[in-house]
């Protein structure tokens, strides 16, 4: 009587498991990120960005605000976050971390742009396409 | 209409490969045949994947990709209707009989199958772009591959930062860029359809595999497990490759308890091969290659037949050439063993925090793994002491083969975590899941198939 049971209680108990998943995940049901998903976002955000860079750039350098800024004054998750949909939109352009490219994308709060500024040389071409984000290039 | 699409994609593939291991493995019993099907998903697209690797080596066209499907499905229905008296698929040879208790668990499963399909469709829906994965590793390469043309090694450039992992092996990356071509544009529709082909391959593999060894019942139970265990169902619209690698532990596993009963040495050749699409999956797969070279050599000690060894290495050797090549001659260094700052070995492997915080991380995540809200491996083990072992005599060797191959994997699985040069505990938490669920359908399989089944139980 036991083991059978133990069956009836797997096969329902699964029942209820996956069932239970649906729930919770469609409580979480938001249509606006069909096509409006963080990700998509920030393909979007990037496209002008992408669209302004000569064709022949083969790898552009990215500066960050944990480029800049000391511990604790950013999220790590979100600067690695970032960098790393930035990689996405731009493929196949090679991302660097640092400023030694040609052409670099800024991803800074106000703070850090004005530091990072500081120690730039005059005659640099800077883009704003908002949001904090800024196409560089230096002659 | 896209996300048909996405599915009509790699529908060539996976007919194909179906058709061709049919050919390969003849007989059409119904089990046999839902094992067949669950089989030919992977296989057919992991050689649609490597053949669009060697057709972009060599020729340097994108294009290439539904030529390659058309004609391994050309091929496979030649093969099929020039063996169709021989080797026929249809009809079944056995008379189908459903006793009243698998009319029950069939409905059970039916109902499952739905909630799953809607759960897929939630996560598909809302994640478009798939997980963390997704779109730093397999999307973004496939971008790489899709919009650099003919510069598609670009993909592999040193300059790439290591988080990337542009060494990772490209089966995911390649059949995503290829049905992009195919599509003409960058359908995420197509990486999810391929995630919820693997998914179903998944079921119909444990499912055929745990009826021919067991019961239709037992399969039934075995198939509501897989789908209660949320992960699953939540790993396919993630586009990531764990899914794909847990589906080629599960077929060498099945491959080789096969062999071991039935004594065809082509098992052992899909074994081979199977093996070897895990390692042009993920890196993982490359240890997984070691374990099962180790079982193989195992199971041809244990019945003392050495030539077993010739059959696997047949089925190893194309995709591990594919491999190698990929490895020495593409792919840049992995991030595991390129960072030169790291302590050394002796100290990382002398290091018994490490092996605390490993130990406790991997007793955590197994008991808790599943993004269940309870312990399905509780659950498991309870169900196990009430309905007991039953496992057959004459499969010992098998029994001991298959979990060898886990065990092995399972405990590289540690070594790589004490030698990791990044943070443990980030290295930890980023990825022992995802690990855990690669051997966890493999894991199901041996426990399904060692257990008292459901006639027998309620025969009695």
């Amino acid at each position: 009587m036991l083991k059978k049971l133990a069956i009836i209680v797997l096969a329902l108990g699964s029942i209820v498991l996956g069932a239970w998943h649906l729930v919770e995940y469609a409580l979480k049901w938001n249509p606006e990120f069909i096509a409006n998903d963080m990700i998509s976002s920030w393909d979007k955000r990037m496209a002008d960005l992408r669209a302004d860079l000569p064709a022949d750039v083969k790898t552009i350098g990215y500066v960050g605000n944990w480029d800049i800024l000391p511990d604790g004054d950013y999220i790590y998750a979100d600067e690695e976050t970032e960098f790393v949909l930035t990689q996405y939109a731009l493929s196949p352009v090679i991302i660097e971390r640092g400023d030694d490219e040609e052409w670099v994308i800024l991803n800074l709060s106000p703070k850090a742009y004005d530091i990072w500024i500081q120690s730039q040389p005059q005659g640099m071409k800077i883009t704003d396409y908002g949001l904090r984000i800024f196409l560089v290039h230096k002659p | 209409m896209s996300i048909l699409l996405g599915f009509l994609v790699y529908l060539p593939s996976v007919l194909a490969g179906g058709l061709l291991i049919h050919q390969l493995w003849p007989g059409n019993q119904s089990a046999r045949l839902l094992i067949k099907l669950g089989l030919g998903t992977g296989l057919g697209l992991g050689l649609t994947s490597m053949l669009y690797f060697l057709s972009l080596l060599i020729f340097n066209v994108q294009s290439g990709f539904l030529v390659i499907q058309l004609i391994l499905l050309a091929l496979g229905l030649a093969l099929a209707w020039t063996n169709r008296l021989q080797n026929p698929i249809f009809p079944f040879p056995e008379k189908i009989t459903v006793t009243r208790l698998q009319k029950l668990l069939l409905s059970a499963f039916g109902l499952l199958i739905v909630i799953s399909i809607g759960s897929y469709f939630v996560h598909a829906l809302m994640n478009p772009h798939g997980g963390f994965d997704a779109w730093m590793i397999y999307n973004r390469t496939a971008r790489f591959f899709y919009r650099g043309g003919a510069d598609w090694l670009t993909a592999f450039s040193p300059q790439i930062y290591w988080q990337f992992h542009a060494d990772y092996p490209l089966f995911l990356s390649l059949n995503v860029a290829g049905a992009w071509n195919t599509l003409g544009s960058e359908s995420m529709r197509a990486p999810q359809a391929h995630g919820a082909y693997m998914l179903f391959g998944i079921i119909f593999l444990l499912m055929g595999a745990v009826a021919f060894t067991r019961t239709t019942g037992q399969s039934l139970l075995a198939g509501l497990v897989l789908l209660g265990t949320p992960v699953f169902v939540y790993e396919g619209p993630r586009e990531a490759a764990d899914l794909t690698l847990s589906f080629f532990v599960l077929a060498t596993v099945i491959l080789f308890f096969l062999y071991q009963r039935k004594q065809k040495p082509i098992l052992v050749t899909l074994a081979g091969f199977a093996s070897g699409l895990a390692a042009w999956t993920k890196n993982e797969g490359l240890l997984f290659v070691l374990a099962v070279c180790l079982a193989c050599a195992f199971i041809a000690f244990q019945l003392r037949n050495l030539k077993i060894l010739i059959p696997f290495g047949l089925g190893l050797a194309f995709p591990g050439a594919v491999i190698l090549y990929f490895k020495l001659f593409l792919a840049p260094s992995n991030d595991l063993f390129a960072n030169t700052n790291q302590p050394s070995l002796l100290q990382l492997l002398t290091d018994m925090d490490r092996y605390r915080l490993i130990f406790s991380e991997f007793i955590d995540h197994i008991v808790w793994f599943g993004r269940s809200h309870i312990s399905i491996l509780a659950l498991l083990l309870v169900y196990m002491l009430i309905v007991r072992l039953a496992p057959r005599a004459s499969d010992h060797t098998a029994y001991l083969a298959c979990a060898s191959i886990l065990a092995v994997q399972f405990f590289g699985y540690f070594a790589i975590y004490l030698v990791t040069p990044h943070d443990l505990d980030w290295h930890l938490r980023t990825s022992l899941g995802r690990l855990i669920m690669q051997l966890y359908p493999a894991a199901l399989f041996l426990f399904f198939a060692s257990l008292s089944d459901p006639e027998t139980v309620f025969a009695k």
